[in-house]
């Protein structure tokens, strides 16, 4: 069972006891979010280390997403991964050549956040959707590449309220910008945009992951 | 008995009073607390103590103490403690002491506090560089305020003295509710000179110049023939005449310039030399300016014979100037040369007193330098697109290093050598052939190196560069003389270099089939399709959506192409007439247009009508 699987099944467990408990009638509830969040990529390419040094990156993320329904909200979001490293120099067959290489996902995704009540302290969420991955490789004293390949993602993590942390602080949130609520959020995300490399006269082409999994932390705001 | 008893008790008495004396400490002597950022052993344990930051040292500070600031420019927000007084915090070098707000905020705040010296500073980008406030009295004096938005010196229920400072480019130069003395100093290019408040009346005003300030705040009268302030009936010209006044720190020079209205009409505040007998006014006038000159700039050497090198240099305008000093020797940073003579053979020991020039020849250097004995060692070659970066150990005396290279697969080249021109250990091969080997060496050159440098003095006795009477070194200069001297060769090294693959090797978006076609993304003909696409494909809709279909279907067919070579040149026929036209829609010029469009509208009207023409033939 890897990471993944058991973060989802953790998230769905500690939604169980709260399902049942419906939103207050009349509550107000918000009806949309906005999502900031940062933390470390790890892609899934084998030889990365080999080139950039460790076997992450830094991930910056944010979202945008419409509540449906209190539990499922439709959004789009966005990414940006960067590393530089060093290339591979087939003459020598050396690690050599100064490489950027920068990943920026786009996602449109669906989630169901397991909220029942507004002051739920810990709520969990799953969800995923289409990712369009546009990648660039900055290559010193060389041509750039650039291009864009379709996959899917997927998401699960918990968000933990903070409105009571601070209640002046999240009472004037809402006063000055409408923010009903706002969440520490804790995340792992995982994406899989398979494209072909190109054929080297080395090595023909084969098919990579594009993606990877990433584990953010970050604030979500909702209005 | 009584006697002895008296006795006792007097011993007694002189014991404890003497032992409560001991027990009382002994108030602390004053010292003049450092600060140095950049000495690495600076530090407050130190005696006396040495803090890095302004704001340390004032923490530290007891009554009486002064604190010296080196050179270095300081974002901090000072605040002056109470009452108790630190006798004055000063920088080392005027100009290149700079305490910046970083463009918001107050650098020194003074609350009570009385009779700190606050001197030779540049105050710039700040809302207010000193603000003084309930009861303080602070003397401040050789300063230089520039580019404050708000107050340079900004007075609330407090009195100070205000004496030989320069306030140029500022909002307001001196904001006041009290009759502060106000003396000795140069307004210029300010909004407001002095901005009296709260009804306050500035009538301590005297021997200050006030140059094109929009509103002066007090009445300066060019008629006047008892006035001290400038203009007046006597000195109508107001202009300071600053060294280089249209810059900012640290280039700013604020100097005076020879025939300054400034010189020498202002108060007699014990002015020290090389002015003492002359009253200037402005931040370097004064008995609180500073006595570092401005660095030389514009050094330049040229070999003018065999032995002999003439240095040519920027004049300083500073009216206070009367010589340049030259140093020399034979390694950077140390100018202990004794080899160069005068015109008639003397020796002329570093450093020499060049007077007030701004060229001078030295002449008798040392040309000659032994060989290196030992080899470097080539470390790396990392190869990269075209390029060979080449690294090595360092030998002792080596002035340049040659590198020997050599194309040795698949066939023998000429044998090429390049000079490295300094010191470093590695050099960086270019324009090489990708794919093709070359065998590297490195030899050490050695070559009779002089390094110099030039400062500017005020007098020359006890001048020492960059502390007294004498500028710091200008940036120092580097010229060989005499034959080169290589050591023996390095060991032999082969490097390739390469287009560099990244990891992962993706591939670029873009006309696949032409791509295919043409062997390269980045074929002249693949070029033009790219760009006729970006240009009036993307940018509509219709357009976007053949380009959706075409990279739809375009792979596979690539692939195709690919697993079929024999097929390109077909498909490159079939594509040169879409590239034409691309060509003519995106990037020729227009009489190659002019010429071009008609032709190919004929060629196709003539292929129209012999297809008709067959169609019609058939029986």
């Amino acid at each position: 069972m890897n990471l993944l699987t058991k973060f989802a099944l953790t998230a769905l467990f500690l939604a169980l006891p709260v399902s049942a408990i419906a939103a207050a009638p009349g509550e107000e509830q918000p009806r949309w979010s906005v999502e900031v969040k940062y933390g470390l990529f790890y892609p899934d390419f084998n030889d990365w280390s080999t080139y950039y040094g460790s076997n992450h990156t830094w991930d910056v993320a944010g979202a945008v997403g419409y509540k449906v329904r209190r539990q499922v909200e439709l959004g789009v979001e966005a990414g940006m991964m960067r590393d530089t490293g060093r290339g591979l120099a087939p003459t020598m067959n050396v690690v050599s050549g100064d490489v950027q290489y920068s990943l920026w996902p786009l996602n449109v995704y669906a989630l169901y956040r397991a909220v029942f009540k507004e002051d739920q302290l810990i709520v969990p969420y799953a969800g995923g959707g289409w990712t369009r991955m546009f990648y660039q490789e900055k290559i010193q004293d060389q041509s750039t590449i650039k291009g864009s390949a379709d996959g899917y993602h997927g998401r699960a993590g918990i968000q933990i309220l903070l409105d009571n942390a601070d209640i002046t602080a999240s009472n004037n949130l809402f006063k000055d910008f409408g923010i009903r609520h706002t969440y520490l959020v804790l995340e792992v995300e995982y994406s899989r945009v398979m494209t072909d490399t190109q054929a080297t006269a080395a090595s023909p082409s084969r098919s990579v992951n594009l993606g990877g999994t990433s584990y953010l932390g970050g604030l979500l705001f909702e209005f | 008995m009584k006697q002895q008893t008296a006795n006792k008790i007097h011993a007694l008495f002189m014991g404890t009073a003497l032992s409560l004396l001991l027990l009382v400490p002994a108030p602390a002597s004053a010292v003049q607390i450092s600060v140095a950022p950049g000495n690495p052993s600076c530090s407050s344990n130190s005696s006396p103590p040495c803090f890095t930051t302004i704001s340390a040292a004032v923490a530290n500070a007891n009554v009486g103490d002064s604190i010296l600031v080196e050179p270095g420019t300081y974002t901090e927000t000072i605040t002056l403690p109470g009452p108790n007084t630190i006798a004055s915090i000063a920088g080392r070098v005027t100009a290149a002491t700079i305490l910046t707000g970083g463009g918001s905020g107050t650098i020194i705040m003074a609350n009570q506090n009385s009779n700190t010296i606050i001197r030779n500073f540049t105050f710039t980008n700040a809302v207010r560089g000193i603000q003084i406030a309930n009861g303080a009295a602070l003397t401040v004096t050789g300063n230089v305020f520039y580019n404050i938005s708000d107050s340079a010196v900004y007075v609330d229920d407090a009195s100070s003295s205000i004496v030989n400072n320069s306030f140029r480019g500022n909002i307001t130069a001196i904001s006041s509710s009290a009759n502060l003395v106000i003396k000795n100093n140069i307004f210029s290019v300010n909004t407001n000179a002095l901005l009296p408040r709260l009804l306050a009346t500035l009538t301590l005003v005297t021997y200050c110049d006030f140059h094109n300030n929009a509103n002066n705040g007090i009445t300066v009268d060019p008629s006047s023939t008892t006035s001290t302030n400038i203009p007046n009936a006597n000195q109508t010209a107001t202009d300071p005449l600053f060294v280089n006044p249209n810059t900012t720190p640290p280039s700013l020079d604020l100097h005076l310039q020879t025939g300054s209205p400034c010189i020498n009409t202002g108060s007699d505040m014990n002015a020290v030399p090389p002015n003492s007998t002359n009253k200037d006014m402005g931040a370097y006038g004064g008995s609180s300016m500073d006595t570092v000159p401005f660095s030389v700039t514009g050094l330049t050497t040229s070999l003018t014979g065999t032995s002999s090198v003439t240095l040519s240099w920027s004049q300083n305008l500073d009216y206070n100037v009367q010589g340049y000093r030259i140093y020399y020797g034979n390694s950077s940073g140390q100018y202990t040369g004794t080899d160069a003579v005068d015109s008639a053979g003397n020796p002329l020991p570093s450093p020499i007193d060049a007077k007030n020039v701004t060229s001078f020849v030295i002449s008798g250097l040392t040309t000659t330098v032994s060989a290196p004995t030992s080899a470097p060692t080539i470390i790396s070659v990392e190869p990269s697109n075209q390029r060979l970066l080449v690294s090595w150990t360092a030998v002792p005396g080596a002035t340049s290093y040659n590198i020997t290279y050599q194309e040795i697969f698949p066939s023998t080249g000429p044998v090429l050598q390049v000079n490295t021109g300094g010191s470093q250990q590695s050099y960086a091969l270019t324009g090489l052939t990708n794919g093709v080997w070359y065998v590297i060496q490195v030899s050490a050159v050695a070559q009779s190196a002089h390094y110099f440098a030039v400062t500017s003095y005020y007098q020359l006795s006890g001048a020492s560069p960059g502390v007294a009477w004498e500028s710091a070194y200008s940036p120092e200069q580097v010229i060989f003389i005499g034959s080169a001297q290589e050591g023996p060769q390095s060991n032999q090294v082969q490097g390739a270099p390469d287009e560099i693959i990244p990891a992962p090797y993706l591939k670029k978006s873009g006309c696949f089939i032409a791509t295919a076609a043409y062997d390269s993304a980045d074929a002249p003909a693949v070029r033009v399709l790219r760009n006729f696409r970006d240009r009036y494909l993307v940018s509509n809709a219709p357009g976007r959506a053949f380009v959706r279909w075409y990279y739809r279907i375009s792979p596979g067919l690539a692939a195709r192409l690919n697993a079929h070579p024999a097929l390109k040149p077909f498909v490159r026929m079939a594509l040169e007439p879409l590239v034409a036209l691309a060509y003519l829609a995106t990037g020729a010029p227009p009489a190659l247009a002019a010429l071009l469009s008609p032709a190919l509208a004929v060629a196709a009207v003539l292929a129209l009508r012999r297809r008709r023409a067959a169609i019609s033939s058939r029986p």
